[in-house]
């Protein structure tokens, strides 16, 4: 993820700290990675908007920002 | 995402008065009482979803997201990754949008299709006791046949005439996912690290045991009590860590993960500097904390769709594969 800290940073554009805890250790976060993105956007009777619905939903009443 | 931001909006303001539809209110309600109030789940609960309209498939996918990011709370609050500025939440709103949250892996990274178990190699439970195992509260999680890894386990498990360990059912029940999640587990827990694998189970024990979920902490407490050589030790931190016989780093490393798991929101810079000053590293903390969260998501996903406890004897056969064969069946 290096690379694309540095072009983001090159570009203005703020690194969202959640991404070092992925580039920390990725021999174990790229499953992590592959494991939300089928969850969510992968084949499911609710669309993906409802289930960003959802993990928005939680994250506020868990009180975090992302 | 919904193309409705005011809608979105009056969700998170408050659902029960939110433009959506009654299904969806009914949906929001449940999962208000996944998100913190796993443990008293019951099937009252998932029967009154399901009236509303939701397949047991949708309520496994809505389970599955507020759980998972039950785990990604966690790891954001207790690692102290910032409020960004408005801008940064569009561009990686639009990130998520267009390009979803993975790249393909590296062909050495991609374990996607793991080998179907050997028939020989799994130890079954034991059957001498008659133990008639309550139903899964989504019952099409539980008779769908399912596909994998675990599907075959499930297989061979009834073929033996044994009981059937109900988690096999969620993995089974969407492997393309799942398979991912295992692997994920499979590296946080046994994968390199400063904390030993049987911290780790300690830690996963104790946050589970925190989270009322007997089923995850039973399993766990039992492979940490192999790992570490003492199932005591063990059963004392579950207790109360703070009269067991842990180091004072222990303790101090405890009393972090405690946090993380109730009030991970109140987390600041000074919690991490103390226990950092207990002799833990940044990669030490990392991992705990990851272990933690990453149990905060079981707990939930396990309360909510209807993994029951099982006789002490499973768990230790449980504890016992977790032990020896790790998360990952191959």
């Amino acid at each position: 993820m290096g690379p694309q800290f540095a072009a983001m940073e090159a570009a203005g554009v703020p690194v969202p700290q959640i991404l070092y805890l992925f580039a920390f250790k990725p021999r174990a976060t790229d499953h992590l990675s592959r494991y939300t993105q089928e969850l969510m956007r992968g084949p499911s009777p609710l669309a993906p908007g409802m289930r960003e619905l959802i993990a928005a939903f939680t994250s506020k009443r868990n009180q975090c920002p992302f | 995402m919904l193309g409705h931001t005011a809608k979105v909006q009056a969700v998170l303001k408050d659902y029960r008065t939110a433009p959506i539809t009654e299904a969806e209110k009914a949906l929001f309600q449940f999962l208000e009482k996944v998100n913190r109030q796993s443990h008293q789940i019951s099937q009252v609960d998932v029967d009154q979803a399901r009236r509303a309209g939701w397949t047991d498939e949708a309520l496994y996918d809505a389970i599955g997201v507020c759980a998972q990011f039950n785990y990604y709370n966690r790891w954001i609050d207790a690692s102290g990754v910032q409020d960004m500025p408005a801008i940064g939440y569009q561009m990686s709103g639009h990130r998520l949008a267009t390009e979803g949250y993975a790249r393909p892996l590296a062909p050495e990274n991609d374990h996607s299709h793991p080998h179907a178990p050997g028939a020989d190699r799994y130890e079954l439970p034991p059957t001498e006791r008659k133990v008639t195992m309550e139903p899964m509260f989504l019952r099409d999680v539980e008779e769908r046949e399912g596909g994998g890894q675990y599907a075959e386990l499930i297989r061979q498990t009834r073929a033996a005439g044994a009981p059937v360990s109900q988690i096999f059912h969620l993995f089974a029940f969407k492997p393309a996912m799942t398979d991912h999640l295992s692997y994920f587990t499979q590296e946080l827990m046994r994968g390199a690290s400063p904390l030993s694998p049987g911290l780790r189970e300690l830690i996963a024990a104790f946050t589970s045991h925190q989270n009322q979920c007997l089923y995850c902490a039973n399993s766990h407490a039992a492979a940490a009590g192999r790992l570490l050589g003492s199932r005591a030790l063990v059963q004392a931190v579950l207790d109360n860590y703070r009269a067991s016989a842990l180091s004072p780093a222990e303790k101090a490393l405890f009393g972090f993960i405690e946090r993380v798991t109730f009030r991970s929101w109140e987390i600041r810079r000074g919690d991490v500097d103390q226990v950092r000053q207990a002799g833990w590293s940044d990669e030490a903390l990392y991992d705990a904390l990851t272990v933690c969260a990453l149990f905060s998501f079981y707990n939930r996903w396990v309360h909510a769709a209807g993994v029951h406890v099982m006789p002490p004897e499973w768990h230790e056969v449980s504890g016992k594969r977790l032990a020896e064969r790790g998360y990952v069946l191959r």
